[in-house]
């Protein structure tokens, strides 16, 4: 068999794995957890399984595993089958035992090897999960670690890695920026390829082709909304075969993962030329994501953020803006404020290398739908001058002047 | 209860007369499903499936709730409560994510806020308050049992939830309701499996056009995953790949590393393509370079097995005759065994699961059912030297079969064979 280390996969350093370790077992030691376990859940584009890629580098495609991270002693991967851990994760570590998807037994067995019987278990995912308050145990999991520890101590884990995942290194900040990158090659496929005539699928088909040749990993986010402008479609997660026409919109939300890392941009296309109000309100649009960048440097809470976006609304008559922001990473990095958020959240500060998509939207005062709103994102790393674009690209509405 | 919808309705009047092209069930096709599913809630006690999210492998393990609402696709978040008698509600995050189909099937959708349980345990009492009792026996969908998930799919979060909210409940699991009436495909089930092969087949011509030594193999990748999204499938898909030189193929990987290949090598996998959630899947190796002579003394006997695995799957025949039936076909080899892999194809995780020659997680009995008419597998014997247990050194072509009357249909229509690119 080719031995995993000439695999050309994204990997992190020993030195990366060391410095995530010791934060992650600083938190476990104060919040007197015996040991982290992540349970296997590849939904919503593989994010659930954050924690367990970034404690241990198995990951990628829906490649279910599970983790048992003591605060003392090896860590054990539980991949399905024996390799299917993919090629990053033994550079890290070496104790990996297939499951034949008996989850549970096999946690439970670990936990016993390492003497916890009374101990205290956090599970990662049990409740209060970003995008899933109710968590993402499997309950059938839950109940076999149950059943094989009667007496240990089980609690929610969903905040030990959270809080280490918010403050990105240098290498994750390198693998956030090639997730950029790819990115905007699928930006540069939609401009090139997205013509009347032409399928909406087509376009997509480009967009990810760009992502994938060039080592990006899959399932990844890219949302879509499309159609005439004052008609475009409710928001899909997946273009249809629909046939393009002069002027139709393209709205987006642009992912992809690099080694699991995604960033995220947003960007509006007309195939065409895009009606003097949408430019307008692009516009608009603009200036409410400069009052924000300015201002995204340590020490700004989250609710001053939130505040600088009004700022349309605040000079304009006809159109208001609103902030929507969350972390970008391993998938759900914390914290996401779009509508309703705690107080709490809201007095938080921005710290250094914390990253963000950051995409104000603007739409007019009366506006209904989201099809009716104009946003334009980028990736925004926190930095004492002020957030810091991840990506490239000059910001622009892109149309297209030979149709 | 709120006000019914009127069937097709959208959420977004600017969009309706968009008419987009998204492949949809008819009328029929739901009100065969809902009584047959139906007809197995009735004989298992239940008053009551539920199904809640969970789109892990590859959007499969909320097949169920698609299969009752048409709600899924690209990692789309749904529930459904479906009552043995009423309307069915079907459950997404907010408006924007039930979908285009959803809305031609139900009258009742509602969104979760992401909060599940709550949202659902609010239906199951208005549910309980119309049958005037809140003893209701409650299936969940994905509690244990699930192919490749004993252990279940649905959270406990939500399950607690819907346990607080219907305390005087009974809560069984009902993994099993759905299972049997997804086993038999109706025709237009078949039609649309028919879609995902015919798109699968475009991916491996892909595959042929642009596997070359000194190209990388994540390129070879993206052609195939760009023909099956420019034809009308969806993600996430599996494709499975395993990759090298020919005696040290690396592991196999879910996704294509950016490896440059090199004459020798050969690439194994697994094709499939989702087409409005029903999956097909063909196996296709392909070398590049002409094939290694023990490569194809190995598919000759690969080949003796698939034809001896077809030969009984036909109604009526047990699956433990399948099985048999392709190991026995390497019998008269001393260097190679045969041994079958086979599997429901359809909206996910289709029963049955059979892997190094018996039931794999989550099926269960195997010979609880036989063979029958209308169901879709692919079946896939592989073949290695008897002296390995490792995948790579194997070798595995397959098709997805319709069982037909008359015996196993292939659903493809490329030629079998190995692929060399020379």
């Amino acid at each position: 068999m080719m031995p995993p280390s000439e695999l050309p996969v994204p990997r992190f350093s020993l030195a990366e794995r060391d410095r995530r370790w010791s934060t992650v077992r600083a938190k476990m030691a104060a919040e007197g957890v015996d040991a982290l376990v992540c349970v296997y859940h590849t939904g919503h584009h593989n994010h659930w399984q954050g924690d367990l890629q970034y404690l241990s580098q198995i990951g990628g495609n829906n490649v279910d595993a599970s983790l048992v991270f003591p605060l003392d002693g090896e860590p054990t991967g539980f991949p399905i089958n024996p390799f299917y851990e993919g090629p990053a994760a033994r550079d890290w570590m070496s104790d990996f035992r297939p499951t034949r998807r008996a989850w549970g037994d096999m946690i439970g067995e670990r936990l016993l090897e390492l003497k916890l019987e009374r101990g205290t278990i956090a599970i990662t995912g049990l409740r209060d999960h970003l995008r899933a308050p109710e968590g993402i145990v499997p309950s059938g999991t839950l109940d076999r670690i149950r059943e094989l520890l009667p007496q240990a101590k089980i609690v929610n884990g969903t905040w030990i890695c959270q809080e280490a995942r918010m403050m990105k290194s240098a290498e994750e900040v390198v693998f956030l920026d090639k997730s950029i990158e790819l990115i905007e090659r699928s930006v540069d496929a939609m401009y090139r390829t997205a013509r009347p005539g032409v399928r909406e699928s087509e376009v997509y088909a480009w967009m990810l082709w760009e992502q994938v040749a060039n080592g990006g990993d899959m399932p990844t986010l890219l949302s879509w909304l499309s159609g005439p402008w004052g008609r475009v479609s409710q928001r899909l997660l997946q273009a249809t075969t629909r046939v393009l026409e002069k002027d139709d919109m393209i709205f987006n939300e642009i992912e992809s993962r690099y080694g699991g890392y995604c960033a995220q941009q947003v960007q509006p296309m007309c195939v065409g030329q895009a009606p003097k109000d949408v430019i307008e309100m692009f516009n608009w649009q603009g200036e409410a994501f400069e009052a924000v960048r300015e201002i995204m440097k340590p020490g700004t809470t989250f609710d001053e953020l939130l505040e600088a976006a009004k700022i349309v609304g605040k000079k304009s008559d006809v159109y208001e803006s609103s902030l929507t922001l969350h972390g970008r990473g391993l998938g759900e990095d914390w914290p996401l404020l779009m509508g309703r958020y705690s107080p709490e959240v809201g007095r938080m500060q921005l710290q250094e290398r914390q990253t963000f998509i950051m995409k104000p939207t603007v739409r007019k005062k009366d506006a209904e739908f989201r099809g009716e709103g104009i946003v334009w994102g980028d990736t925004i790393e926190v930095t004492r001058a002020g957030g810091r674009r991840l990506g490239r690209r000059p910001r622009a509405f892109l149309q297209l002047d030979d149709v | 209860m709120a006000q019914l919808r009127e069937l097709g309705h959208q959420e977004y009047p600017q969009a309706n007369d968009l008419s987009y092209p998204y492949p949809r069930f008819s009328l029929a096709e739901r009100d065969r499903r809902w009584s047959a599913v139906r007809e197995e809630m009735a004989t298992a006690g239940i008053d009551v499936l539920v199904g809640s999210n969970n789109t892990g492998h590859w959007d499969h393990w909320q097949s169920d709730i698609r299969y009752l609402t048409q709600i899924g696709g690209h990692c789309v978040d749904a529930a459904v409560v479906f009552p043995l008698e009423g309307e069915p509600t079907g459950f997404a995050i907010n408006d924007l994510y039930w979908g285009i189909a959803a809305p031609f099937w139900l009258r009742e959708l509602r969104t979760t806020g992401w909060r599940w349980g709550e949202a659902i345990g609010k239906r199951l009492r208005e549910v309980a308050a119309d049958a005037g009792r809140d003893d209701l026996t409650i299936g969940i969908t994905g509690l244990t049992g699930v192919l490749r998930a004993p252990e279940g799919t649905v959270p406990w979060g939500t399950v607690e939830k819907i346990r607080e909210v219907m305390p005087r409940a009974r809560i069984v699991n009902g993994t099993d309701v759905c299972r049997y009436p997804r086993y038999i495909k109706s025709q237009e089930e078949i039609e649309f499996l028919q879609k995902s092969v015919d798109i699968i087949e475009k991916m491996v011509a892909a595959m042929r056009e642009t596997a070359h030594p000194g190209v990388k193999e994540s390129v070879v990748y993206a052609n195939m995953i760009q023909a099956m999204i420019a034809d009308g499938a969806e993600i996430p898909t599996m494709l499975s790949w395993l990759s090298g030189p020919w005696g040290r193929v690396s592991r196999r990987l879910t996704i294509a590393t950016e490896r440059v290949m090199e004459p020798g090598d050969v690439i194994m996998n697994e094709v499939e393509a989702r087409y409005a959630g029903y999956t097909g899947q063909q196996d296709q190796p392909l070398f590049l370079g002409s094939v290694p002579s023990d490569a194809q003394e190995m598919f000759k006997w690969q080949m003796d097995a698939v034809d001896a695995a077809m030969e009984v799957c036909s109604p009526g025949h047990t699956f433990q005759e399948v099985i048999d039936a392709a190991r026995n076909a390497s019998r008269a080899s001393e260097k190679y065994a045969t041994g079958l892999t086979m599997h429901g194809r359809g909206l996910g995780d289709d029963w049955p699961l059979i892997v190094a020659g018996g039931a794999g997680g989550g099926t269960g009995n195997l010979l609880e059912r036989t063979v029958e008419e209308n169901a879709v597998f692919v079946v896939k014997p592989s073949v290695r030297p008897r002296n390995s247990d490792y995948r790579g050194d194997g070798l595995t072509w397959a098709d997805t079969v319709q069982v037909t009357a008359t015996g196993a249909r292939r659903m493809g229509k490329r030629t079998a064979g190995l692929i060399s690119v020379v």
